[in-house]
């Protein structure tokens, strides 16, 4: 009696050990014959910039650009047809003594409105109080020497 | 006996024991714990600490027909202090516009709603095979409630439909609701055109002669091609290449500059991409052909975007003449190019139509003797509803979690024949980008509805402007929409001219239409010189004019006729708000002083109506949107200051 439950007990407990383990050696052999190669995993694309940067960087690249530079140096391709020079947005001596409040003045009011050039132009009626903000956080990103 | 009953009555309560601690210690407690830690540190009050509960918070969205429990774990999607907190944490930007309440979350993302366990929620498991939709391919769902002519708010989505259709994908693949076009060019009559040897090598590798075509590799061996390039040109030419009569070569590189064919063609990588390359055109086409096409390019292809100039069978002689002798392929031999010939002449005709049958050629390419059997590739209808377990992944190791309809998609994309050696996908040899574009488009085929209440579409429908008669023809004889737009269809190279009636004076229109020229300084000059006849400039003008204009700007011709526009006072107020107060001249030239960036404003009342000035100038983007110009607002006195002074501004001789 005793010996029949021993076996029933033992077989409960060996037959899926003996399962998984078969199943092992099985998948084992399987890695002999399969490759890897070539398959690929759509890559992350990395940015060291936030959301809100990123916004204020399209923004940026698309109206300021033009005379600011692609990197903010202050060299884009019109700046060099202006009697006064656009601001180099790189350069940290200079942008340290602005604040935010003033960068973004200048951005919606333009130029005269600081008592600097008209040649920056007022884009208030253009870009909106929320999308300067976005703006203003992508220019601090461009400082890049104490120069 | 007794004691085996004990240990087993034992060992079944530990097991209830273990279920019930189980239970109690489910994975998103550690989380809740955790995020009731975080709130303390950011502030959150008695009452709001009181507030998370250690319970499985669920949102039901009855009209979508889901329940998503993400926020059970996901705790502060909805507040603005987590923004630095990490995952699961962290609030979702830009969540404003599709609220929690109304979507959940699974919509968009995917995934799977009910479950509370990070591997199950996320997947892909076992039994669930719609794993949340990785970043790269996240746009994917945007086309369920936006539509399928979203562009803006979706770039990538947007791209990959584009793509799906500028790459004939629909020749070989059924996708219900679009319609079937053959992209290619029609290959009946080929062998007049091109040359035996470059097909051949065509064939091989049509990124070898033309890097940017949209003409995918099939990979085919050197016999494969030659029994192809057999079969497409079965005759030896019997005329004799070099009996073409020849024109001017420096008359023809003349006519080739004058009509700016480099605003669509390229030579050796310079200039317009709307047409191919034609940098070593020479070794490709016959003369013949070349001259036949020239004169009338609509004639051997109606699709074609190139238009039909009004040239000489003179210049077209010369025009020809210069591109056979200047654009050839240098590193062609001539030995090399007779081993070719012989080797495709000594083919299988038999075996090359087979091939053409097998890859469906006759999906992108009309072509004569061969039967069109339709789409040879997989319905992907609904291709991103499909179920894992149908994606063959061949003999390719892929861990679980990989597994998955979009990866399997994207790497079908990046290189086809990799899940199996012998497919007859063809290599399209996509970017990262661009597969992945691909990928988020078809992942957005899919059959699933969402109620009526959620359709916002997005994007504009494409227009189905189409003038009829005389107008309509020469816009066609010219292929005027390739670059211009014209009520929301055509090209964006040049400007919308859809109100150009309001905008040019008719003087100035007959002029620019002979001899066309850059109105912006940095603009390299592009409008080409059609050589269009005076009566077809007369039907441009008089449809323009009574046609493509705007009443806002016809309805200021009263008040422009009481502005003192002549007033020496009023000008040189203007003269002085344009230079500084404004700074106008920091973009616009006049007489060759200012910037760069917008036209160039000397003798612009030569050119622009008085009305549009004053309109342009109260708010330049009510008609170019995507204008970059400030808007100011101008005081009356002002605008009518500005516009008597820019008026004034003529030409210095």
């Amino acid at each position: 009696m005793s010996k029949r439950i021993l076996i029933i007990l033992c077989s409960i407990f060996f037959t899926p050990a003996l399962i998984w383990f078969s199943a092992q050696v099985v998948s084992g052999s399987d890695d002999d014959h399969t490759e890897r190669s070539g398959f690929l995993l759509p890559q992350k694309h990395s940015t060291n910039l936030t959301r809100e940067q990123l916004r204020g960087k399209e923004l940026y690249q698309y109206y300021c650009a033009l005379c600011h530079g692609r990197t903010g140096k202050g060299d884009g391709f019109n700046s060099f047809n202006m009697s006064v020079p656009p601001a180099d947005h790189t350069d940290a001596t200079v942008m340290s003594t602005l604040s935010d409040a003033q960068i973004h003045q200048v951005i919606k009011e333009g130029g005269s409105s600081l008592g600097r050039s008209p040649m920056m132009p007022p884009w208030g009626r253009v870009i909106s109080d929320s999308e300067i903000n976005t703006l203003v956080a992508y220019i601090r990103t461009l400082v890049t020497s104490g120069k | 006996m007794k004691r085996i009953f004990v240990i087993l009555s034992f060992l079944i309560l530990l097991f209830y024991i273990w279920q019930i601690w189980k239970d109690y210690n489910r994975p998103y407690l550690v989380y809740q714990k955790e995020f009731k830690e975080l709130l303390k540190q950011k502030g959150g009050g008695e009452a709001e600490l009181d507030d998370v509960k250690f319970v499985v918070r669920q949102r039901w969205l009855e009209k979508l027909n889901r329940v998503d429990r993400c926020e059970t774990c996901h705790l502060g999607v909805e507040d603005p202090r987590f923004v630095d907190a990490p995952q699961p944490y962290t609030t979702h930007p830009d969540a404003d516009k599709h609220s929690f309440e109304r979507f959940g979350c699974t919509v968009c993302h995917g995934g799977q709603g009910l479950a509370t366990s990070v591997e199950d929620a996320h997947g892909p498991t076992e039994d669930w095979y719609k794993a949340i939709s990785s970043d790269n391919f996240l746009e994917n769902s945007c086309s369920k409630c936006h539509g399928d002519f979203i562009e803006q708010e979706a770039p990538v989505l947007a791209k990959g439909r584009t793509m799906f259709k500028e790459y004939g994908c629909r020749g070989c693949h059924n996708v219900q609701g679009l319609e079937r076009v053959k992209v290619a060019p029609p290959l009946v009559k080929i062998g007049e055109k091109v040359k035996i040897d470059w097909l051949y090598r065509w064939l091989q590798n049509p990124q070898m002669y033309l890097p940017e075509t949209k003409m995918p590799n099939f990979q085919l061996t050197k016999e494969e091609a030659a029994d192809m390039t057999r079969f497409l040109i079965p005759r030896v030419r019997i005329k004799d290449p070099d009996n073409f009569e020849g024109g001017s070569y420096a008359r023809g590189k003349r006519i080739l500059s004058e009509s700016r064919c480099v605003t669509c063609h390229s030579f050796e990588g310079k200039g317009g991409d709307i047409g191919p390359d034609l940098a070593k055109v020479s070794s490709k086409v016959y003369p013949e052909w070349l001259f036949e096409w020239i004169k009338n390019p609509q004639a051997m292809r109606p699709d074609t975007l190139m238009p039909a100039y009004g040239f000489s069978d003179q210049d077209i002689r010369d025009l020809v003449a210069f591109i056979v002798e200047e654009y050839i392929d240098l590193e062609l031999e001539d030995d090399v190019i007779q081993q070719n010939i012989q080797f495709v002449e000594s083919a299988n005709v038999g075996r090359g139509k087979e091939l053409i049958e097998k890859y469906g050629c006759t999906g992108c390419h009309e072509i004569e003797g061969v039967e069109d059997r339709g789409e040879i590739g997989l319905d992907l209808t609904a291709i991103g509803d499909s179920h894992i377990s149908r994606m063959d992944f061949g003999m390719i190791e892929v861990s679980h979690e990989e597994r998955t309809v979009p990866n399997w998609l994207y790497n079908k994309m990046k290189n086809p024949r990799l899940f199996k050696a012998g497919l007859k996908m063809p290599d399209f040899t996509f970017s990262d980008l661009e597969a992945e574009a691909l990928t988020t488009y078809l992942m957005s085929r899919s059959k699933e509805v969402v109620p009526a209440s959620y359709h916002l579409h997005l994007g504009e429908r494409p227009s189905d402007y189409n003038p009829q008669g005389e107008f309509g023809e020469i816009l066609d004889n010219y292929r005027c929409l390739v670059c211009h737009t014209i009520n929301g269809r055509g090209g964006d190279l040049a400007p919308d001219i859809s109100i150009e009636g309001s905008r040019v004076k008719e003087k100035w229109l007959k002029d620019f239409m002979k001899t066309p020229y850059a109105i912006r300084p940095i603009l390299v000059e592009r409008m080409p010189r059609l050589k269009i006849s005076d009566s077809e400039v007369e039907t441009l003008y008089s449809y323009f004019r009574t046609t493509l204009v705007d009443d806002r700007v016809e309805k200021l011709t009263g008040s422009v006729k009481e502005m003192s526009l002549k007033d020496p006072e009023v000008i040189s107020l203007g003269k002085d708000l344009y230079y500084n107060k404004y700074a106008c001249n920091a973009c616009h030239q006049v007489n060759l002083k200012g910037g760069t960036i917008g036209p160039d404003l000397t003798s612009v009342g030569e050119r622009l109506r008085t009305e549009w000035i004053v309109y342009y100038l109260s708010d330049p983007k009510a008609f170019l949107k995507r204008s970059i110009e400030p808007v100011y607002d101008f005081t009356e006195k002002e605008l009518e200051a500005l516009t008597a002074f820019l008026l004034s501004a003529k030409e210095k001789k």
